[in-house]
């Protein structure tokens, strides 16, 4: 047992490091460098720039790359991630970790809650499905379920600015709280708190919303895809017997068997979803990490880029980690994969 | 004499120990049994179910405007008709519209099915191949294989997908549909060969495998009879999987202006037009957006009402009440014990 | 690029009857814009000049996230420029309708022959109460130096001294005329006080491989501009008005701020929801302006500026101008401007190439004595380019043109992923082009590619978007950016000199032009004399019969400005023309709050 728990640490570091290591040479593969995409920026934003003005400021601008060979700046940066320096941003001028440690927390705070919603949404609808197993319900839901799982969230996102936020003018179109609210997170000052979170919220409220609407759906399918499986088993027709509750076997037998496998697959969604928030941070303009990722790319930004993937994998690995070592837990008819015969 | 007697006989004088049955099958009842096992009794099941009904005749009606569309309806051109012309009001000449540039948009979206079929495909068969290779090479063959592609595979599942996604997407900048299918699902495989490796790994113990071994039967036959068919639902969930994750992906890039298009639009790039073209500030122009919407949202959905119909199909069970030749009298179980993997990740 | 030689004084002077046709445009523009209102201009009130000072808050789209905001024009990281134009003050300022240039920090300034001599405005104040003095500017010039400002040209550290407390002396070490002075030191702002830049500039003195100017990042400015720094929030920043600026009666509204935008979608929501009173600069078509409250009016202003097909020469079917020729026939550029526009009006296709900008208002041809003597290349013209094909020893072989060795006709045309105006352009004219039977295949490329590699890096390309003119007016510049410059020669590979017939003889017999030497005489020449507008014209001739680059069209700038509590004064007004007219307005009190009920 404690040979399979190093082991599978031993993995995730190895993996961690691969990861970084292919990242690391496939961004500087990419065509076109951080002078090449500031130029652009430059002729975009100022058509009337004469040329020789543009020179002279992508002269400055590439003063400051870094030009050693490859393979040196890749132990400059190894050697720069062990003692926790993520570089310094090209584009923004102020460290990586700076820029995670701000931008971090609110990824982790809007994905945390749409992916706990739309699982407890989904859940509950999966197994009310399952029960009224071909009833209109369970076809209507079903229909509903497949109908939002087929629309690529971003575009829910954009429907959403658009009729809640421009139309109706019920939520806020972009940022993560408002221009007055001073960001104030403390157990002494209860009611700022309070209310900045509510405003915070109030703002991610669309985000969440997008994700939710789509994610539920598939979970929902899951749950009932597991449940029917779960009512035809042998078990069932035993506790029946037994004369336990109807409410009972629901929840203790078929709701824990059901819900058991996905367990796994949360764990993983949420590494997913961290992905995902690159598309829809940009379609609401909420800086978090995902919305620093694209802005990394259009800039060549590479150690942006390097600290927004590696937040990004080492959340996916600690996942499928934690999904690994804490099934064996929970369901107590797993077997650990260590235990190979 | 009546059989009682004529086996009776056999025993007495032994024949019955001697006797080999008769199971020599001409070569055409071979392939007729074949086929029904194959086609025919999935057909059947396929058929049976209402959502793969429908799933399956939308995913047809796809593959025949891919293939047939082009040839039948006008190609898309600039100016071919006046700009942001809401459907049906010119009557039947444009009857989804134009865009700002006057071209008929279902031109569009009909001239641009074929290269997203080809994407959907090739990203779906790119996933099956590698998802099944190497699971089952991993589960198979165990030892040191199976460490090394294990490692292999996990770190591609850990891989965050869509960065990574974008990222090659701008390195490549591919224009090839082929290709972009490819680079869209790079990281989709590692998951179905994961769930193939334990799969193969559950079944390889079971009785019949090692009978089959016993027998001499060669791997990639026990592979074949043994194994595949119980990873087929599988594999048919992923692959829907890839497929959306194609659609949805293409559809992203686009959007964040990562993936290159030319003039022959497809439906994503349709979308990202139409989005910064202003199709949302005016109802004259939302037809724009809403048609290239409706068309990936109809495919995701016949995909995944198909993927979700097709469960029953793989479960033995059920197949066996549908086919005619195989002969077996078992009672199927409830028609509740579907063999269902649930539904579409996220 | 910049031209090093004398130009004579007033070269942007104005020819052009901008004014004029701004009325008719401007008025068409705007009374076409509004939905239901078409009835000729809807009322705007004028400004009256003694508007009561206000409470109101006017509010700008910034591409910079406020929060990450630093104040260091010469750090290129999160600085952000249109905020910068209201917290600091430029030294001149440009009015593009008429050429001239206005007093900014600067009140005054004259350049002689060995010297340049600037004064600045009595009661120029920063914003921390320090008085602006010529020390302030002489520093700022000394940081420009040793930062390579292209200033250096001309002059260097030395020779810049302060004469006084409010004159600087700029001792001239080249001929120098004042347009060509005035306009490098355009952009210069007055932003670098004592108080954060003094020990900068000592650094630099002492070590010249000094990064510390470009490692500066102040979160807060110190500025002279009409509105002070007030504090940045999550979405916006806020400006309040600076009481001691020297024009502050000019200004009478109490803040100015800056909302975070990203993208023109958001752009285009924000107006229109109310949720800013202005957008700087954006490119809008006439549907979507369709959309804004009526209450929205648009400013156009000439860019001068716009796309062209620039062709790499040294390709084997580019570098024979039949082919050139053909594509430019094979082409229908007022639909090309017009896809562009999307149907609006900010995009005029160019009449004839000449390389002569002024196709808004038809000044291009003002130039040319004998207009109808140029080819104008109009329409599909496909009958004529299958002609010119043909002489060139092409043949058409199942819809495809194919040269004398086999090779089809066929190329990659590249735009810039993110220009969608240019996009559209693009697809439209290769749409013409596939028509004809040249097997054209447009790219999109992504913006950094684009520039860096495809431009001006090594990549290259066959044919890509470009543009033919370089902002001014004068005939000299575009002439010598298309014929004559480093761009010319680099990016598109044109030759040092081409053989032509004589201008108004397109069937003469050729003759060897060396257009370095005839630009050069261009530029000694008085450009209201008659040698030059001779020279310009052979000029144009070489350019419209060799075609080194095909301009396709001519833009405005757009920017929108909302009316509800604002007033502002028409488009046609010289002032509105500096850019942008929503940060330089204000300042000239041409764009003022209507008084609160």
């Amino acid at each position: 047992m404690q040979r399979y728990y190093l082991e599978r640490t031993l993995q995730a570091v190895v993996t961690v490091a691969s990861v970084m290591s292919l990242a690391f040479f496939l961004l500087r593969l990419m065509p076109g460098n951080p002078a090449d995409a500031y130029r652009a920026e430059l002729i975009q934003n100022n058509p009337q720039m004469t040329q020789a003005e543009i020179d002279y400021r992508v002269e400055r601008k590439l003063n400051v790359l870094p030009d050693a060979p490859l393979h040196e700046q890749y132990l400059n940066y190894v050697t720069g991630l062990l003692s926790g320096d993520l570089g310094e941003s090209i584009n923004e001028g102020v460290p990586v970790s700076e820029i995670i440690a701000e931008a971090l927390p609110w990824t982790i705070f809007t994905m945390s809650i749409a992916l706990l919603i739309s699982f407890a949404i989904g859940i509950s609808l999966g197994a009310v499905m399952a029960y009224k197993e071909g009833s209109y319900f369970d076809s209507g839901a079903s229909v509903v379920s497949i109908l939002f799982n087929s629309i690529p969230n971003y575009i829910i996102g954009i429907l959403l600015i658009w009729f809640l936020g421009y139309q109706f003018e019920l939520f806020p179109t972009g940022g993560r709280y408002s221009t007055e609210m001073e960001p104030t997170v403390g157990l002494l000052e209860p009611i700022q708190t309070l209310a900045f979170l509510g405003d915070a919220l109030w703002h991610a409220a669309l985000l969440i919303l997008s994700y939710a609407i789509v994610a539920s759906g598939g979970w929902a399918l899951r749950m009932r895809g597991n449940s029917i499986q779960v009512l035809g088993e042998d078990y069932l027709r035993v506790a029946r017997l037994r004369g336990l509750s109807e409410r009972r076997i629901a929840t203790r037998y078929v709701g824990r068997n059901a819900v058991l496998p996905l367990y796994t697959a949360l764990l993983i969604a949420i590494g997913f979803a961290l992905g995902g928030s690159v598309i829809l941070e940009q379609v609401f303009t909420y800086p978090g990490v995902g919305y620093y990722m694209i802005e990394g790319l259009e800039a060549r930004d590479y150690p942006l880029m390097m600290g927004v993937f590696l937040v990004m994998t080492i959340a996916v690995v600690l996942g499928v980690y934690i999904a690994d070592l804490t099934y064996g837990l929970i369901d107590p008819r797993a077997q650990t994969r260590g235990g190979e015969h | 004499m009546s059989e009682r007697t004529e086996s009776l006989h056999a025993i007495d004088d032994g024949e019955a120990f001697e006797a080999v049955s008769d199971t020599t099958m001409s070569r055409e009842e071979r392939y007729r049994r074949l086929f029904d096992r194959l086609i025919l009794a999935p057909g059947r099941i396929v058929w049976d179910d209402l959502r793969a009904r429908i799933g399956a005749s939308i995913i047809l009606l796809y593959v025949l405007v891919g293939l047939f569309g082009p040839r039948l309806y006008k190609a898309p051109r600039v100016n071919q008709g006046p700009r942001s012309v809401t459907p049906l009001s010119e009557g039947l000449a444009y009857p989804l519209g134009t865009d700002n540039l006057g071209r008929d948009i279902l031109a569009q979206l009909i001239h641009a099915t074929p290269s997203m079929l080809q994407m959907i495909t090739a990203g779906g068969l790119f996933v099956t191949i590698m998802g099944v290779t190497v699971g089952t090479t991993a589960g198979y063959a165990g030892g040191r294989t199976d460490r090394v592609l294990s490692l292999i595979t996990d770190i591609v599942m850990t891989i965050p997908g869509l960065p990574l996604i974008v990222i090659l997407a701008a390195l490549l900048a591919p224009q090839n549909p082929i290709v972009t299918g490819l680079i869209l699902t790079v990281n989709v495989w590692a998951g179905l060969a994961r769930e193939i490796r334990s799969q193969v790994l559950s079944i390889s113990r079971h009785s019949y495998v090692e009978a089959s071994k016993a027998m001499g039967l060669s791997t990639p036959t026990i592979i074949v009879k043994d194994i595949l068919p119980n990873i087929m639902p599988y594999v048919l969930i992923t692959f829907v999987n890839a497929a959306r994750q194609v659609i949805f992906a293409s559809i992203g890039l686009y959007f964040l202006g990562v993936l290159p298009y030319d003039s022959v639009v497809n439906w994503g790039v349709m979308i990202d037009q139409a989005v910064s073209g202003g199709a949302m500030h005016v109802v004259s122009m939302a037809h724009w957006l809403i048609a290239p919407l409706a068309t990936i949202t109809l495919l995701s959905f016949g995909l995944i009402l198909f993927s979700q119909g097709t469960d029953r199909m793989f479960n033995p069970r059920v197949r066996a009440r549908h086919s005619t030749t195989t002969g077996s009298d078992d009672e199927p179980t409830d028609d509740d014990a579907a063999a269902t993997t649930g539904g579409v990740v996220r | 690029m910049q031209p090093d030689s004398v130009l004579p004084t007033d070269v942007e002077a104005s020819r052009r009857r901008f004014l004029q046709l701004a009325g008719a445009t401007g008025a068409a523009g705007i009374a076409g814009c509004f939905g239901g209102d078409d009835d000729g201009n809807p009322t705007r009130e004028k400004i009256t000049g003694d508007e009561p000072m206000t409470d109101r808050t006017f509010t700008a789209p910034t591409s910079v996230l406020p929060d990450d905001m630093q104040w260091n024009a010469a750090n290129d990281s999160n600085y952000p420029d249109r905020p910068g134009f209201v917290v600091f003050d430029q030294l001149v300022y440009f009015r593009a309708t008429t050429g001239e240039f206005v007093e900014g920090a600067l009140a005054d300034w004259e350049v002689g022959d060995d010297t340049a001599t600037l004064t600045l405005q009595d009661g120029l104040t920063w914003h921390n109460g320090d008085d602006a003095t010529a020390e302030d500017l002489v520093r700022k010039l000394h940081i420009s130096l040793y930062d390579n400002h292209p200033i250096g040209n001309f002059t260097s550290v030395e020779n810049v001294t302060a004469a006084g407390d409010k004159t600087v002396e700029v001792g001239l070490e080249a001929d120098v005329s004042e347009p060509i002075f005035l306009n490098s030191i355009q952009n210069m702002e007055l932003d670098m006080p004592g108080e954060q830049y003094d020990d900068i500039l000592a650094e630099m003195e002492s070590d010249s491989e000094s990064t510390a100017l470009a490692d500066y990042a102040p979160e807060e400015p110190i500025g002279t501009g009409p509105f002070k720094f007030d504090q940045t929030g999550e979405q916006e920043l806020v400006t309040t008005k600076f009481e001691d600026y020297h024009w502050a009666d000019n200004v009478n509204f109490a803040e100015y701020r800056f909302r975070f935008i990203d993208g023109n979608e958001t752009a285009w929501q924000a107006i229109r929801g109310g949720t800013v009173d202005a957008l700087h600069n954006i490119f809008t078509t006439p549907d979507i302006m369709a959309s804004f409250p009526n209450h929205v009016v648009e400013m156009q202003q000439p860019a001068n500026w716009g796309l062209s097909i620039a062709f790499d020469h040294e390709h084997k079917h580019f570098g024979q101008r039949e082919v050139r020729k053909a594509i430019a026939h094979a082409i229908d550029r007022e639909i090309v401007a017009e896809n562009s526009a999307g149907g609006g009006d900010a995009k005029s296709p160019v009449e004839t190439p000449t390389g002569i900008v002024g196709n808004f208002d038809d000044s291009a041809n003002d130039w040319l004595d004998s207009p109808d003597a140029f080819e104008d290349y109009s329409g599909q013209n496909t009958d004529r380019a299958a002609e010119l094909l043909e002489s060139a020893g092409f043949t058409k072989e199942s819809g495809t043109w194919v040269d004398e060795d086999g090779d089809t006709l066929t190329f990659e045309f590249k735009v810039p992923a993110g220009w969608n105006e240019w996009v559209d352009a693009a697809i439209t004219l290769n749409q013409h082009l596939q028509d004809f039977g040249i097997e054209t295949n447009l790219i999109t490329r992504d913006g950094g590619v684009y520039f860096g590699q495809d431009l001006y890096g090594d990549t290259g390309f066959d044919a890509a978007g470009f543009w033919w003119s370089d902002g001014w007016t004068y005939p000299y510049h575009t002439l010598n950016w298309n014929l004559n410059s480093w761009d010319a020669q680099n990016v598109y590979n044109y030759p040092e000199s081409v053989d032509v017939p004589p201008k108004g003889q397109p069937d003469a017999e050729t003759e060897t032009v060396e257009l370095a030497p005839e630009i050069e005489e261009l530029v000694g020449m008085d450009p209201q004399g008659d040698a030059a507008r001779q020279k310009i014209q052979e000029l144009a001739w070489v350019f419209n019969y060799d075609l080194p680059q095909l301009p396709i069209q001519e833009k405005v700038d757009q920017g929108f400005i909302s009316t509800k509590n604002f007033k502002v004064v028409e488009d046609s007004d010289p002032d509105a023309s500096v850019k942008y007219a929503t940060t330089y307005l204000p300042r000239v009190g041409k764009l003022v709050a209507k008084a609160e009920e």
